[in-house]
């Protein structure tokens, strides 16, 4: 994967976020559109007028835990979320999101290092990837997203790698 | 050179490998892909187009009756006439209507499964058929690439061994076990981990009550939640088996990142409070909390034993008055049984209220919602907020539990009803 750059204002976020504050039951069958009205509302009212396209999630521990409904991360795009980063994230949610092509990290002490407000430029290398608090400093790095699951991202998600791959008769 | 774990093991068959060790990546084969929802999965068939048929109809098991017995609205009903559609479309062989069962329990009763197989499922709480030594893991988006190759990435997991022995006191069932190792593992205990059980506990449980042990490992963030096949799983499987197996069995010198042992002998009745399924306290310390719904049934509480032991407590006694009981039977096949013991009429002459066997009111999204400002207690598996109204509480239990709180109106000790 060549050199890229995400850069965007941190929306803060705590510990153990699950998949039920992300997108409650009684809200994700409604549609995206009226699911975005109600993400974490369990957790931080009216968090939709927070956010803006562009932003980058940074949460604590277990990110994303809970059930693995396609809502909590469809809701990321609709959102216009640009990363997510967390000390560390569930293993559902983690897949979930490679698949949808939502750039996702664990990265220990990433949520000691930058606080709401504060702009985190995240470089993806071949090596390592880094994350850096712009604002007022402060850097971290972590081994590069594996290969299988890089080339999902790469092609914007699964359903868009699939049909790469029916478009070449595979 | 160490030996391997069942996980390593199956994962090592499964993708035609000699061996395979932690942290490496892996493309498995899959004997068996589980839905329940599959409606965006198909949208987006149609979106990629040009896709004819799944993998193989055989390997693809659709359970539209999970979430709700008979659709609870217009947009439910319209949603499921179209999978039913779209499963004939691309060639799914296996579809479980509405009113059939949980999709976990069918899984297995149903013969989908078999020790040594592969299966994914986009339910979280795929995790659930380790419990006859089949590597069951969940994951969601992936499942329509499943669908049409067959294939899944794996990181082969570091795997915790929980070794449980002792025999329980009287009153103390599965899950009370089961949550108390949850309580000591913690929510993120086992992140990215392989979990795998045994014991002379254990291997003295049907397969049923060791489904709830391997379908709660996915409350601790676990891939996985493994047991060897043994004589039980072997008399579980006569018949039943889609396709003949070859047991997996682990290696006697494998190695695990960590072995907890635990004796059972002591345990008492253990209780979930909100708001997380593994914040486990000893269910004395939550006594006295008034409940106004009791729930026994969902994917960790809808076996035959899980009804005897609610019928126990329920038998000669009414519910309280200011208490909804539900009883949801796991599948068809609980229901018929609970008919021939007796059992229904046990629940329904206290007062309880028996729905058609799915996945429950665990969720909030057929019947049983929990009005503002109440409190359940459940023998279901997850209380996270959100689930239900913003100022709800939800508790998570043992039937024994569940069915005392309904007859006291409170959470207290099941004991003195036993």
């Amino acid at each position: 994967m060549a050199e890229r750059i995400i850069k965007g204002k941190v929306v803060k976020l705590g510990d153990y976020v699950n998949t039920d504050v992300i997108s409650p039951g009684r809200w994700m069958r409604e549609g995206l559109e009226v699911l975005r009205l109600h993400t974490m509302e369990a957790i931080r009212p009216d968090f939709y007028k927070d956010v803006q396209p562009g932003d980058i999630l940074v949460g604590g521990r277990n990110f994303g835990c809970g059930s693995h409904r396609e809502p909590a991360t469809a809701i990321m795009e609709v959102l216009g979320i640009a990363a997510i980063v967390a000390d560390s994230v569930a293993r559902l949610y983690y897949r979930n999101a490679i698949a949808f092509g939502i750039p996702v990290f664990a990265v220990e002490g990433i949520s000691r290092m930058v606080e709401e407000g504060e702009e985190l430029e995240i470089t993806l290398g071949a090596e390592r990837v880094t994350f850096r608090n712009t604002t007022r400093g402060g850097e971290l790095s972590a081994l590069p997203i594996p290969e299988t699951m890089a080339k999902v991202l790469e092609a914007g998600g699964v359903y868009k790698l699939l049909k790469q791959r029916l478009a070449e008769g595979i | 050179m160490s030996g391997h774990t069942l996980t390593e093991k199956i994962l090592a068959k499964a993708s035609g490998k000699k061996e395979v060790s932690p942290g490496e990546i892996v493309i498995a084969r899959v004997d068996a892909l589980f839905m329940h929802s599959p409606r965006y999965k198909f949208k987006h068939f149609e979106k990629i187009g040009g896709v004819k048929s799944v993998w193989d109809g055989d390997k693809v098991i659709v359970a539209v009756g999970h979430h709700q017995f008979l659709p609870s609205s217009q947009e439910y009903a319209d949603a499921v006439t179209f999978v039913r559609k779209e499963c004939k479309r691309y060639g799914i062989k296996h579809l479980y209507d509405m009113g059939t069962g949980n999709g976990h329990y069918l899984m297995l009763e149903k013969g989908h499964v078999w020790p040594g197989a592969v299966a994914v499922g986009s339910d979280s709480h795929t995790t659930a058929y380790g419990c006859i030594g089949c590597l069951a893991s969940p994951m969601n988006f992936e499942t329509s690439e499943v669908m049409l190759s067959g294939k899944a990435w794996f990181k082969v997991p570091p795997t915790l061994l929980v070794k449980l022995e002792g025999t329980v006191k009287r009153g103390v069932s599965a899950r009370d076990v089961a949550q108390h190792v949850l309580g000591i593992v913690g929510a993120d205990g086992a992140l990215w981990h392989a979990v795998e059980f045994d014991g002379a506990y254990l291997r003295r449980l049907s397969i049923q009550q060791r489904m709830i042990f391997s379908l709660l490992t996915t409350e601790m963030g676990a891939m996985c939640g493994m047991m060897e096949t043994d004589a039980v799983t072997l008399a579980y499987m006569e018949g039943r088996s889609r396709q003949p197996f070859e047991p997996v069995y682990r290696d006697t010198d494998a190695r695990y990142a960590k072995v907890l042992e635990i004796d059972v002998s002591e345990l008492e009745p253990q209780i979930a409070v909100p708001p997380q399924p593994s914040y486990t306290k000893p269910l004395a310390d939550a006594a006295g909390k008034k409940v106004q719904q009791a729930y026994v049934g969902g994917c960790t509480g809808g076996g035959i034993e899980d009804m005897r032991m609610a019928a126990e407590v329920m038998r000669g006694r009414k519910v309280h008055p200011e208490v909804r009981l539900i009883v949801v039977p796991g599948t068809v096949a609980v229901f018929e049984q609970m008919m021939k013991e007796g059992l229904v009429e046990v629940f329904t002459s206290a007062g309880a209220l028996i729905t058609p066997p799915y996945c429950g009111p665990c969720q909030m999204i057929c019947v049983g919602h929990l009005g503002e400002g109440e409190t359940m207690i459940g023998t279901h598996p997850r209380n996270l907020p959100g689930r239900a109204a913003a100022d709800t509480e939800i508790y998570l239990a043992s039937p024994y539990s569940t069915a005392a709180a309904a007859v006291a109106g409170e959470i207290t000790d099941p004991r003195q009803y036993l």
